[in-house]
């Protein structure tokens, strides 16, 4: 199993991957799409090992790609690179042969030399054992590189096999009988990644396709969900139309003539078009449907929100510099303002003054006494200062157009510390935006007996803080809904939805404070204090309080979960709500400090509730 | 050729060309007499030879021939190496400053004995000069060294480079000593430039081998990473080479190999160079056997050119450099016109 999550990597200024995550199962073939300086040979030689990223993490069969020693390496991957020079005439058979270099030390074993034999008869090169490496064809040669790393993991399950363009130079026969022969290694219980150019042999033998642009990952999914007309052209910039082989019944992709203008270039103008078209859209659907949040209106119009505020620039969206960081130092100024966090199903709105706002490598941190907030800035992507229907508000958006956080102008706010701040930060350059296909979530789990249960469960009860519950997911690498059904016995109990309501009609009746913490993947908002009034609208359930409001969708909840976490200031009870994908929607915690003990009465509250209500199955 | 009979061969080669190096010279001693008089040495034996044959035997031609076959050596198995490190068959140890930090205190030594060492007796003299050479051999290999590293790890281009600019700039300064230089000292830097191996004692033998012998053993035992390397350092990687640590390795022992070697004998050249070529031909290119039978051939190879030297124009001694150059070059470049397409350089 290979992970990769978060990765990026930048030459000087340049960016070359960001932000890129995915995983991969033995058994598996990915190959890699993307144009010419997509970044997908860094993307390889990251997770083969050779280029070291400041973010994010590769971890590979369970441990992390840096704890790797290069021998131990070299018996787990094999890369072959897109330049393959050799300095001095080996014969075939010998080259083959480095490949089980990692496994002796001075002359090859019985087995080694059996492994090349195997290995040059399935790459069909057999017959030229004896000839020199130098006077071979560019496909010949390239035939004889692959061998060399085939024979590398030959005998190695679970191993993975990074091919740079492995087709280059080759005919038609062989290309086919190499991307056969990888997948016949993903079968036996390799995983493959591939970088291709050509995408009909990626139709043909992909089990997955991940198309790279600028560094990031655009799309991921199966080969009929990837290579359709629109990622086609958004990757590659070509008009392409899709057929379905006959015989195969696999798509065939089939590249429009380009005709070649030497006055066209590429015109910025483009996304410019494309935005006044969705602006007017927008305008229409919006005087059809005047109730709706523009949140709604996004879906609706299948476009993303950051999208739909862009059509506004030059009105009702100023844009503002990807300076963020600073631009979040200076908030404090603005005075008393309202802070918004949402993900799909839970919405966090506290009034108050940003304070003690500081950034760490990891995130950063806003600690006051009425906001409080965890930032993940690497996912922090556009910015727009937005005026409408009178009010007022900072917002933030992730590549891939997805709100991440908000910040609305009281009545008590600063006016003039707002306007110097949006003097300081907009960015006139930008005029239009153009976002990342929004990532499906290919957090595949690893299956349960996967998990070293036992390891894991001691290490759950030997947690001196509940804040180590993060590194423990990643250490065993485990999600959240996973860790918490192999959670030891008595640490994590699953309820009924209906159980939060009921926690929260205890605390607010008996006046105990409470954490609520609601997330998404780039900012985690934090309300510390009393609840009050609750209220239930439909399927909404709300906290309306004059400082803090709480929308929840209740039938979005999927599992309802009470968690204890050992600490070094005794158990800490949490109750968790995780919608049907795993993802967190919020978590509840009674009011504590770090060196405290939680409040007696939250911890009442919690344990009492299995008795109240009776838990589900 | 099959590999092991180029190993007999070489080394049945090495006996021969030995034990007519031995008898071969102003005094003219048989091959039987010589094996008489080495056999009565191995086995501590007295009596039966001629004893002023057997002075000439000790004293003067086995240590030569010793010193011929050390340094032979050294610079076949380190050419093999560095060729091998800098994926670049036209490399040689002089690359890495070898040759020109300690052609450059040589002569310094030479042309500047009577302002700065005055009162130097001779039998200093030598010492100082070999001393004088392998502090310079090694400076220069460790500046250029220095001068490579990105990151802490050496950059073998830049290396590559640095050691072209460094060698220029010692050829300079060598340039400059010996425009400087009287005549007496003129004759002295020539003779050291162009090598020889007429310093040979015990003495210095018993100084060499350690230097020698070492590298001999140790390098071959980098012949499987080299041969990696040869697929480029990002791929020697993948096969679980240390590259850092190889390159370190195999820079340092050459250059304590040819710097000792070439302290004591002078400059040789296209030894280094052209043994790895014709070892390769014969043999094939694998590193593992490469190394040693460039160490083997190198000994033959600077022994029968000794042996040219000391003879040919006999009673005259001519440098063994200009032997090995004009034997070397032409050899050299036969090989390259005939295996054009092969060598593909």
């Amino acid at each position: 199993m290979l992970t990769v999550n978060n990765i990026s990597f930048k030459v000087g200024h340049r960016t070359l991957v960001s932000d890129v995550s995915f995983s991969i199962r033995p058994g598996e073939m990915v190959v890699l799409l993307g144009a010419n300086g997509a970044g997908k040979s860094t993307l390889l030689k990251i997770i083969a090992g050779m280029h070291k990223t400041e973010n994010g993490q590769v971890l590979f069969n369970g441990k992390l790609l840096g704890e790797y020693t290069t021998s131990d390496l070299a018996i787990n991957r094999a890369v072959l690179n897109q330049q393959n020079n050799v300095s001095l005439p080996f014969t075939v058979a010998e080259l083959v042969m480095m490949g089980r270099y990692p496994y002796f030390k001075n002359s090859p074993s019985a087995n080694d030399v059996n492994v090349v034999d195997e290995v040059m008869k399935a790459t069909g090169i057999a017959q030229m054992a004896g000839r020199s490496y130098l006077t071979l064809s560019g496909g010949e040669q390239q035939r004889v590189q692959l061998a060399r790393a085939l024979a590398q993991l030959w005998q190695q399950k679970n191993s993975l096999l990074l091919m740079d363009e492995p087709v280059t130079g080759m005919d038609i026969l062989y290309q086919q009988q190499t991307l056969a022969i990888l997948k016949a290694m993903a079968r036996r219980g390799h995983m493959v990644i591939c970088v291709l150019h050509d995408m009909n042999l990626a139709s043909h033998y992909a089990d997955r396709v991940i198309m790279l642009k600028n560094g990031r990952k655009w799309y991921d999914g199966s080969p009929h969900e990837t290579l359709q007309p629109k990622p086609v052209y958004e990757i590659f910039e070509i008009e392409a139309d899709i057929v379905i082989n006959p015989s195969t019944l696999k798509q065939m992709i089939m590249p429009r003539e380009v005709a070649f203008n030497y006055k066209q270039t590429l015109n910025p103008t483009d996304m410019e078009t494309t935005q006044n078209n969705l602006k007017q859209r927008y305008t229409e659907y919006k005087a059809a449907n005047p109730k709706k949040r523009i949140r709604e209106i996004a879906a609706d119009l299948n476009i993303s929100e950051a999208e739909l505020v862009a059509t506004g620039i030059g009105e009702t969206a100023i844009p503002l510099k990807k300076d963020f960081e600073n631009l979040l130092k200076r908030v404090p100024e603005l005075g008393y303002v309202m802070a918004l966090t949402r993900n799909e199903y839970c919405v966090s709105e506290r009034k108050g003054v940003y304070e003690k706002i500081s950034f760490t490598p990891h995130a950063g941190l806003v600690l006051g006494e009425d906001i409080d907030l965890r930032l993940f800035m690497q996912h922090w992507q556009f910015g727009f200062a937005v005026s409408e229907n009178g009010r007022r508000s900072l917002q933030f958006f992730d590549k891939a157009g997805t709100a991440l956080h908000k910040i609305y102008i009281t009545d008590k706010s600063n006016e003039e510390a707002y306007q110097n701040l949006l003097n300081d930060f907009v960015d006139n350059s930008l005029k239009a935006i153009s976002v990342a296909h929004k990532d499906d979530k290919h957090n595949a789990e690893m299956p349960d007996e996967a998990v070293q249960v036992e390891d894991f469960q001691t290490a759950w009860k030997g947690m001196g803080d509940s804040h180590e519950f993060f590194g423990l997911l990643r250490r065993f690498n485990v999600s959240r809904t996973q860790a918490l059904r192999l959670a030891p016995e008595g640490f994590a109990k699953k309820l009924n939805a209906e159980n939060f309501k009921k926690a929260c009609e205890l605390c607010a009746g008996n006046h105990i404070p409470v954490m609520i913490f609601v997330p998404n993947h780039g900012c985690i908002q934090i309300h510390t204090g009393n609840i009050d009034k609750l209220v239930e609208m439909g399927p909404w359930y709300n906290v309306l309080d004059p400082e803090f409001n709480l929308h929840l969708r209740m039938d979005a909840i999927a599992e309802t979960w009470h968690v204890v976490k050992p600490s070094t200031d005794g158990d800490v009870n949490s109750i968790e709500l995780y919608d049907q994908q795993g993802e967190m929607i919020l978590q509840m915690f009674g009011k504590r400090k770090p060196g405290v003990p939680e409040l007696n009465e939250w911890r009442e509250v919690v344990n009492g509730l299995e008795i109240a209500i009776e838990p589900v199955n | 050729m099959n590999k092991k009979l180029f190993y007999i061969l070489v080394i049945a080669g090495i006996i021969t060309a030995g034990i007519l190096s031995i008898g071969l010279g102003a005094v003219h001693i048989p091959p039987a007499e010589v094996a008489g008089i080495l056999a009565n040495k191995i086995t501590g034996s007295v009596g039966g030879a001629n004893q002023q044959h057997e002075a000439i035997v000790t004293i003067v031609r086995l240590p030569r021939l010793l010193l011929g076959l050390l340094a032979g050596a050294a610079l076949g198995i380190s050419g093999a190496s560095i060729q091998g490190i800098f994926r670049n068959p036209l490399a040689e140890p002089g690359l890495i400053g070898v040759s020109a930090g300690a052609s450059l205190a040589a002569v310094a030594v030479i042309g500047l004995e009577g302002i700065l060492f005055a009162g130097l007796s001779n039998l200093l003299g030598y010492y100082l000069l070999a001393f004088g050479a392998f502090a310079g051999a090694g400076v220069t290999a460790l500046i250029i060294y220095n001068i490579s590293k990105h990151e802490g790890r050496p950059n073998i281009t830049t290396m590559l480079l640095a050691g072209i600019a460094i060698n220029a700039l010692a050829g300079a300064l060598t340039g400059l000593i010996t425009y400087l230089a009287t005549e007496q000292q003129l004759r002295n830097i020539t003779f050291w430039l162009l090598g020889s191996l007429g310093g040979a004692t015990w003495q210095t033998i018993i100084t060499l081998a350690p230097f020698v012998l070492l590298p001999a053993i140790l390098l071959p035992f980098s012949g499987k990473a080299l041969n990696a390397f040869s697929l480029g350092e990002a791929q020697a990687g993948y096969l679980g080479i240390d590259v850092d640590k190889v390159k370190k390795h195999v820079i340092l022992l050459s250059t304590m190999a040819v710097g000792a070697a070439v302290s004591l004998t002078g400059i040789i050249s296209f030894v280094g160079l052209l043994v790895p070529h014709i070892v390769r031909l014969l043999i094939g290119v694998d590193n593992a056997h490469v190394l040693p039978a460039s160490a083997l051939s190198g000994a033959l190879m600077l022994t029968l050119a000794d042996l040219i030297a000391r003879t040919i124009i006999a009673p005259i001694e001519l440098p063994i450099g200009v032997i090995t150059a004009l034997i070397g070059a032409p050899v050299f470049l036969y090989i390259l016109i005939r295996d054009k397409r092969k060598l593909m350089i």
